[in-house]
């Protein structure tokens, strides 16, 4: 995982916010194994501690279980996974929908705009993928 | 006086006040105490009397008064064999070679691992058998990084570890201090280059001339109260 | 810990003294044909004669310089080893103030010693090359030291032994006598310590032997009318004593020295 953090947030909160988006892309599927709070550490060049905090608010959350000695897992159960995953994409959509309507769109407007701008993007896929 | 002996303290300071020139103190009245498991950042302008204060721990500079206990023993014999001190510069003889080094460090630290060292020096492509006097400056920094972290200290002061090394190397120190980490140890890092070993810091502190401690806490906590980093902070801190 | 440090200390000192050993017993040798040339010309040739006179020059250079070895490589080390940049780690081991003068002082005694020998040793060698009648002047000599040792009847094992435990407390004595000018030098000035070092031990040596002379014109007298004031059979005994006072004085100034040394180390190092 290729860890990128901003300074002026807790590190905390942004080591949980990159492991969640892993779980819910599928990058750790359900019940896999979660690299240590060492390793961690160490790729992310960051406190262990603090990569400790993290997990205790993923194991709070539910996001992750701990096996003992075992290690850390990501849980099984599909409900917590379901809500966390439209908890985040509930907050890109708040994000989205707050700076677009900066820009004068309505919210139908928006809608409109995400699906020409994923069509065109299709098509552009599409052709490329002719060639 | 080891009333305020507690096992959980790494380090205790009391009343500690050094001058270098009559009237100047460089720390004044200086009180601390460093629990274990920590990494601290003593994060300050240059000369304001972060090394002054590191040299004192190690043992290589006498306090005018106070006291520095380090787990509960004064400064001598005992508490250097668990200190592991970093200093800025080079501080070996340059005739030796380098495997002669940690030959001489294996001797005199009971708590050295020859086979870490061996492995981080193989990890840096370094040869054990060059001339120290050959190395370029960084490598020897390197050399000198690898020999203090491959002790099993109690206490570590790495004196501007980063400073003065390409990005890469920077990115090598910060990964071993924090592979490095034990519950039972503390690492103090001093720096001006905050930027970079801010999310290796447990703990910082803000210093200013004097010794003075402008702000002290938890980085984490901090970003949360304030939604700033402390590279920001320090600047705020050190505006005026 | 002591071994430890004394291992490490007498490698950095003995590295080029073989070198030089061998050289000067080298040079020793063929000063002493050189000698015996001039003293005994074979063939009576001049050029033959000159050159070994030329030759001399270097043999006693190579001895004079020899015996300096000592005093500058001790001086190097300890400047090195503890007021240098290697002094944060020479002052960071874990190891007691006193093991780390003790070594520095063990291993320069050895030092010092090791090069009398070899002095002596190279002018012994000369000697034996420029006698051409070697065995009869070896005879002379012994023949010399047997009438002392038969006038002194058995003080002379006592008169030894002093002698040499003066030898070796002057010596220490010295040695300690020029730590206590490097550290003294060193603590009192930031950038110019080499110089301070060096300055202060003339300046302070220089007073030392204006003293010691003042005080050997004066006392010297008085010490030899006490001596001779001994009954006759008494005066090898005061002798004997009075090798003793000189012992003890000088073995209470050598503990003065370490103990300054001792104190500016503990108290007042400060490396920049």
């Amino acid at each position: 995982m290729a860890w990128r953090f901003s300074q002026d947030r807790p590190v905390f909160i942004q080591i949980g916010e990159q492991i969640k988006k892993a779980v819910v892309s599928g990058e750790y599927p359900p019940g896999a194994k979660i690299p240590t709070v060492r390793q961690i550490a160490l790729d992310a060049a960051v406190n262990p501690n603090t990569v400790q905090h993290a997990f205790s608010v993923l194991e709070t959350e539910g996001i992750i279980i701990s096996k003992g000695t075992l290690g850390k897992f990501v849980t099984e159960d599909k409900e917590i996974l379901k809500a966390c995953r439209n908890k985040m994409a509930m907050r890109l959509t708040e994000e989205f929908l707050f700076n677009i309507k900066e820009l004068g769109f309505s919210p139908d407007e928006a809608l409109t705009l995400i699906y020409t701008t994923n069509n065109s993007n299709n098509t552009t896929k599409e052709d490329t993928a002719d060639e | 006086m080891n009333n305020f002996l507690n096992e959980f303290n790494v380090l205790e300071c009391r009343n500690l006040t050094k001058s270098y020139k009559k009237g100047i103190p460089v720390l004044w009245n200086l009180n601390l105490d460093i629990p274990k498991g920590k990494i601290i950042g003593l994060l300050g302008p240059n000369g304001c009397g972060k090394s002054t204060f590191i040299k004192l721990i190690a043992g290589i500079l006498q306090p005018d008064s106070g006291e520095i206990l380090l787990c509960g023993n004064p400064i001598g014999e005992k508490s250097k064999a668990l200190v592991s001190y970093l200093p800025e510069r080079p501080y070996f003889n340059g005739g030796m070679k380098v495997f002669e080094l940690l030959n001489y460090f294996g001797e005199f630290y009971a708590d050295f691992d020859r086979e870490r060292a061996n492995g981080l020096l193989a990890d840096l492509a370094i040869d054990p058998k060059a001339k120290l006097k050959t190395l370029s400056k960084g490598t020897k920094e390197k050399v000198q990084l690898v020999l203090v972290m491959s002790r099993d200290a109690k206490l570590y002061l790495l004196d501007e570890p980063i400073a003065g090394v390409d990005p890469v190397a920077r990115e090598y120190i910060l990964s071993t201090i924090v592979s490095n980490y034990n519950p039972e140890a503390s690492v103090i890092i001093t720096t001006h280059l905050i930027t970079d070993i801010e999310q290796v810091l447990d703990d910082f502190m803000f210093v200013s001339f004097g010794g003075r401690i402008l702000a002290s806490g938890n980085a984490e906590e901090v970003r949360n109260e304030t939604g700033k980093s402390l590279d920001q902070l320090f600047k705020e801190v050190f505006r005026c | 810990m002591l071994k430890k440090l004394l291992k490490y200390d007498l490698r950095y000192m003995f590295k080029l003294w073989w070198i030089g050993a061998v050289t000067v017993i080298g040079l020793a040798i063929i000063g002493g044909f050189c000698i015996n040339n001039i003293m005994h010309p074979e063939s009576y040739n001049t050029f033959f004669v000159v050159f070994s006179g030329i030759f001399l020059i270097p043999t006693v250079l190579g001895i004079s310089a020899f015996s300096m070895y000592p005093l500058i490589v001790s001086f190097i080390r300890m400047y090195k080893n503890f007021f240098s940049d290697e002094g944060y780690l020479t002052f960071t081991l874990p190891v007691k103030l006193t093991t780390l003068i003790n070594s520095k002082l063990i291993s320069t005694v050895i030092l010092n010693i090791s090069s009398y020998f070899v002095v002596l040793l190279s002018i012994f060698l000369m000697i034996i090359g420029a006698s051409n009648n070697f065995l009869e002047d070896i005879g002379e000599i012994s023949y010399f030291f047997k009438d002392i040792f038969e006038y002194c009847g058995i003080y002379s094992l006592f008169y030894i032994v002093e002698i040499i435990a003066i030898l070796i407390l002057a010596t220490v004595f010295s040695i300690l006598f020029t730590f206590c000018c490097i550290t003294f030098g060193c603590i009192i000035t930031k950038k110019a310590k080499v110089i301070a070092s060096i300055g202060i031990y003339y300046a302070v040596n220089s007073v030392v032997s204006f003293l010691s002379q003042i005080f050997i014109t004066f006392v010297s007298p008085g010490i030899v009318a006490c001596i001779n004031d001994f009954p006759e059979g008494n005066t090898k005994l005061s002798v004997l004593l009075f090798g003793l006072v000189a012992i003890t004085f000088i073995a209470i100034f050598c503990g003065l020295l370490y103990l300054l040394q001792y104190y500016m180390l503990e108290r007042k190092l400060n490396l920049a």
